[in-house]
């Protein structure tokens, strides 16, 4: 599928599809306050407030989510929590976007011993226990942020490529890649031009499907204290927080704990409404 | 009072325009009807509106009576007690009708329990007798056997025994031989004729072949963009079309028996292509240990002329294709060898020179696979300048050249193969395989998938091709009709092996192998007049993997000797034909 195809049945599927537009929707919204928001209010991210601990959330002092037991604002490090978990999310999405999709196509149209050393490979690091790795690097690496990004990648790219494998090897069975040999199209061509274009498809919709899968990751960590460090803060940090405080102020938990689920689930519902659009089935209707 | 009566229907998806349109017909008991039409005239649509399997997105609206009741629009429950027990459907594919995970016996066991045919403890003997009565060959092992043991025809006969168990009054058949070799179509129209003898059943025979209508039918309805143009007896459909659209077609089908053969003129002397000895084989998947072999083509030597068209032509599995892509380089073949003006063909595309497969080219039969839809039709057909010309500037000039050449219009070349009917798709194949101006080109069924009028055209623009530039083809086919139209030459293959070579109008007056009889004498023909030829007990073909000892024809074979059962026969010349018979110069076929 070429991008000025997926344009315009995006735009079609867009007008049809409800759960595109609301779930796409909320979460442009939420990213757009996400970086408007700290600019807006009059409170920083790490400033404490000894006198204002455990203030409920209130319009004064615009003290929107309260604030927390060392009283800094929790509206600011909320929207703050939501940017760093989108651009961990985006990150190691990426990430595993093209690691996993540069291997997969090799290793499935190349095929033969090429592909079974690839892909015993991926069986090999699959076995590893990554979570345990990650933690195990972020003791080791001091937390370093770019770390988790890395490390969040690289348990996602492996269910990428193997993905992209089996679609590159039913892709490379149609006569069209025939017909390109026998023009005398080079391999790598071949592989870039006729075959990866085609994955577009299900890649994107895979990738919409593993952003929530990396929110979750980079929240696990955090919620352990091994992800982003204090003063930063994360969804999943903040939601560590608020469980410690969540008898006296239980806002402290509902409001990252709510945003985060309501993230998660867009970006499933996203996720579910994009196969439509990218579903070739549709093609003939 | 008719058996199915249709009046005023009309079907149609949304806003689209409607897919059936104020269509009026009538079925009476015991008669056999045809509804003919090309792809997307409705004819589909129409059966399942009569078995009430229209999708749900649909919209549909007039009446469908059977038998003095209006079904249309009525719940499912009302349908299920005519399904089966009234009228029944056997569709195109019975591979994909058929429930792969369970036994045909069970299968047909579970129609009988459902609709409460007959007792339950005997089931098994009903099903059984009408795996009997549809010619399964050894019906009693076949009762527990799945779908994938069995062969296409045999598929459709247990699809035909399922349709029929409940002696339903209405038959409708959509497209029931489309997907199967001419020997076996030939069967099943005459299984389909016994059985209707048999249990006085109504039949809507739904097919694009006017050759299969002309002599199962007693009245024909011809569809056009889902109205009915003309409904009249077969006979007068034939002898004297109304309508222009049935005129057409009537004129395409006689057109195909008897035409005025306006072929370029095969010349030079040096052979342009010349395969000698060649040999491909297969490993067969699961059976590594023994290192068993399938040998898809055997030993084929032939040459072709500059400017000559070879049309190579056999039953499924007979290895037409696997010849096709051995000579492109796609199938690596084990023995013999492969000269292209001299020049030695070897390995697969990717390692031949650029000079040697800039000559040849290849469409394939299925027009959408072939284009790749990620791209645009103006980057698809130049694509070959970029790999082999990318300095030059004449790009844009020699793409509409191109485009004109095949007749397409040059606003489509923004298009993606989506957007495009299936005739386009084929004229976007053929400018792409002709624009580096090949030497020979290979049509593999390049005209299988497209409609009657449509395969027209696509012949023509073959033909005028080859007198414009002289290009040698191997046109690979399943179907005598359109080999006749555009071969100089015809190979007949069975089984891997060459039957016969010879020039196409002397094969076709007279044939010398008894396979080619076989082939010639299974076609349909459409004129009702000529009667149905009924065939000898011709039977399937053997399976690939296991040949026949001898001559591989001859467990099928009329004229069979005691000597065809363990000597293979060599080619030998016989009035400028190449046979491979024992019996070739004594036999008059």
């Amino acid at each position: 599928m070429n991008a000025g195809v997926l344009a315009s049945r995006f735009t079609a599927e867009l007008r049809r599809s409800r759960s595109i537009r609301i779930c796409g929707g909320t979460l442009i919204a939420i990213a757009v306050v996400s970086l408007i928001g700290p600019w807006i209010s009059p409170h920083s991210y790490l400033t404490t407030d000894f006198d204002g601990r455990f203030i409920k959330p209130t319009v004064e002092a615009f003290h929107l989510f309260g604030t927390d037991d060392l009283g800094r604002d929790l509206f600011v490090r909320t929207l703050m929590g939501v940017q760093v978990t989108l651009l961990v999310a985006v990150v190691a999405s990426i990430v595993s976007l093209v690691i996993g999709v540069a291997y997969g196509a090799v290793a499935g149209y190349v095929g033969g011993r090429v592909d079974a050393v690839m892909m015993r490979i991926v069986d090999a690091l699959y076995a590893l226990p990554f979570i345990f790795l990650v933690i195990l690097l972020m003791v080791v690496f001091k937390r370093n942020f770019l770390l988790i990004f890395v490390a969040i990648g690289a348990i996602n790219w492996l269910d990428m490529a193997r993905i992209v494998r089996g679609q590159t090897i039913s892709l490379k069975q149609r006569e069209f890649v025939d017909a390109a040999k026998l023009i005398g199209v080079s391999t790598w061509r071949i592989i870039f031009r006729h075959i990866t274009p085609n994955l577009l498809g299900v890649v994107v919709v895979y990738v919409t499907l593993t952003i929530p899968q990396a929110i979750l990751v980079e929240s696990f960590l955090s919620f352990l204290g091994l992800g982003v460090q204090e003063p930063q803060t994360s969804l999943g940090a903040l939601v560590n927080g608020g469980v410690g405080q969540m008898e006296q102020a239980s806002w402290m938990l509902l409001i990252p704990a709510v945003l985060l689920a309501v993230i998660l689930f867009c970006f499933n519902f996203l996720g579910d409404g994009l196969r439509d659009v990218f579903d070739p089935r549709r093609e003939s209707r | 009072m008719s058996l199915l009566s249709v009046r005023n229907l009309n079907i149609r998806y949304s806003d689209a325009p409607p897919v059936i349109n104020s269509l009026n017909f009538r079925i009476e008991t015991g008669e056999a009807v045809g509804l003919v039409g090309e792809s997307g005239s409705g004819k589909t649509q129409t059966a399942l509106a009569i078995m009430g399997l229209t999708p749900d997105n649909a919209i549909a609206t007039g009446e469908i009576v059977f038998d003095g009741k209006n079904l249309l629009g009525k719940p499912e429950q009302v349908f299920n007690k005519y399904r089966t027990r009234r009228m029944s459907i056997v569709f195109q594919d019975p591979m994909s009708a058929l429930n792969p995970y369970v036994r045909v016996g069970e299968q047909l066991r579970r129609i009988l329990i459902q609709h409460e045919l007959v007792d339950e403890d005997e089931t098994d003997n009903r099903a059984l007798e009408m795996l009997q009565l549809v010619g399964l060959p050894d019906a009693e092992r076949q009762f527990r056997s799945y779908p994938h043991q069995l062969s296409g025809g045999m598929r459709q006969r247990v699809m035909i025994a399922a349709a029929l168990i409940g002696r339903p009054e209405l038959l409708i058949a959509d497209e029931p031989t489309t997907a199967l070799d001419v020997t076996v179509q030939a069967q099943i129209l005459d299984l389909l004729r016994q059985l209707r003898d048999r249990f006085n059943t109504a039949l809507l025979l739904i097919t694009h072949d006017l050759g299969v209508v002309a002599g199962n039918c007693d009245r024909m309805l011809v569809l056009k963009d889902g109205e009915l143009v003309e409904s009249a007896p077969t006979r007068t459909i034939f002898s004297a079309p109304a309508h222009p659209d049935t005129q057409a077609m009537v004129a395409a089908a006689r057109r195909s028996e008897a035409l005025p053969r306006l072929l370029a003129q095969p010349a030079g002397d040096r052979p342009a292509l010349e395969i000698k000895g060649l040999t491909v084989s297969y490993a067969v998947p699961g059976e590594r240990s023994s290192r068993r072999k399938l040998e898809a083509v055997k030993d084929l030597s032939v040459t072709i002329a500059p400017g000559e068209t070879l049309a190579v032509v056999g039953e499924s599995g007979s290895g037409k294709t696997s010849v096709a892509r051995a000579v492109v380089g796609l199938k690596p073949t084990k023995e013999g060898s492969m000269l292209l003006f001299g020049e030695r063909l070897e390995g697969p595309p990717e390692s031949r020179p650029n000079a040697v497969r800039r000559e040849l080219q290849m469409v394939f039969q299925d027009p959408a696979g072939s284009l790749n839809p990620a791209m645009r039709i103006d980057d698809i057909i130049t694509e070959p300048l970029d790999v082999h010309e990318p300095d030059k500037a004449d790009k844009g000039e020699r793409l509409a050249e191109m485009l004109q050449r095949v007749g397409l219009d040059a606003a489509l070349a923004h298009r993606f193969p989506h957007e495009l009917s299936g005739g386009q798709a084929q004229r976007v194949a053929i400018a792409r395989a002709l624009i580096l101006k090949p030497k020979i080109l290979i049509c593999d069924e390049a005209v299988a998938a497209l409609d009657g009028s449509v395969r027209q055209e696509i012949l023509e623009l073959l033909r005028s091709e080859q007198k414009h530039s002289g290009l040698s083809m191997i046109f690979i086919s399943h179907d005598l009709a359109t080999v006749r139209q555009i071969s100089h030459r015809v190979l007949v293959m069975y089984l891997g092996r060459i039957c016969e070579i010879s020039d196409t109008e002397s094969l076709f007056i007279r044939p010398k192998h008894p396979y080619t009889k076989a082939l010639l004498d299974a076609v349909p023909i459409a004129d009702p007049d000529v009667g149905i030829v009924v065939l000898s007990e011709l039977g399937e073909a053997p399976s690939v993997m296991r040949p026949p000892p001898g001559c591989v024809f001859h467990p099928r074979c009329t004229y069979s000797v005691l000597r065809c059962n363990d000597d293979s026969p060599d080619l030998q010349v016989l009035d400028g034909s190449s046979v491979a018979c024992h019996r070739a110069a004594e036999l008059d076929l």
